[in-house]
């Protein structure tokens, strides 16, 4: 199994780009990879239940659907907690598999040889 | 937790985080431990990561109190 980390750096400001991270997830997913998805800046957003549910693409599958596939098959959510905080979101109403982590599990990841995208 | 030296580390977070810990580390002998003190929400996935990467270990931790404490030891 390899492990893929994708970054994500957008949220509603560019769905097109948000909606395409995710597909690309499920990719790894449903090829039985282990994929980690790294929220940042605006992508922080994404961790809040409810925020992606009026999210969509052209072509796509909403991304509330994504959202739940991924997590559904094991993909995990990390969360950049000064993004995070700079943007005085909820920290107690996370959606499902998102995790508080920073610049530290991402290296380490990261030095574990994971191919990484970032959008 | 009984350490050589303490560092409040307050609401830093993420690489800044870590960063301090590692400056902080600079000044200790082999041996010696450190107490962090951090409010910083991904503290428990952050500074366990570090010492598995620079091979500190990580000796106690107490992440359900205010600040989260983390005692490491400079490695020998």
């Amino acid at each position: 199994m390899t492990k893929l980390l994708i970054n994500l750096t957008t949220a509603k400001d560019n769905p097109d780009k948000t909606v395409v991270a995710f597909v690309v997830a499920n990719a790894g997913v449903a090829t039985g990879q282990e994929v980690t998805i790294f929220l940042s800046v605006e992508g922080v957003r994404l961790a809040v239940a409810g925020y992606a549910d009026d999210i969509s693409s052209p072509g796509f599958k909403p991304l509330k659907e994504l959202l739940a596939d991924f997590t559904d098959n094991g993909g995990k959510i990390w969360v950049c907690p000064p993004c995070f905080n700079a943007r005085e979101l909820d920290k107690d109403n996370l959606v499902p598999n998102a995790t508080f982590a920073g610049g530290a599990p991402v290296v380490e990841l990261l030095a574990q040889d994971a191919a990484s995208l970032s959008y | 937790m009984q350490a050589d030296v303490t560092l409040d580390a307050g609401e830093t977070g993420c690489g800044e985080l870590t960063l301090l810990i590692f400056k902080t580390m600079k000044t200790l002998c082999s041996g010696q431990t450190l107490e962090v003190m951090a409010y910083d929400l991904a503290a428990e996935t952050d500074i366990p990561a570090w010492c598995r990467m620079t091979g500190n270990p990580l000796l106690a931790q107490n992440t359900e109190s205010r600040p989260k404490r983390f005692l490491i030891q400079k490695s020998t």
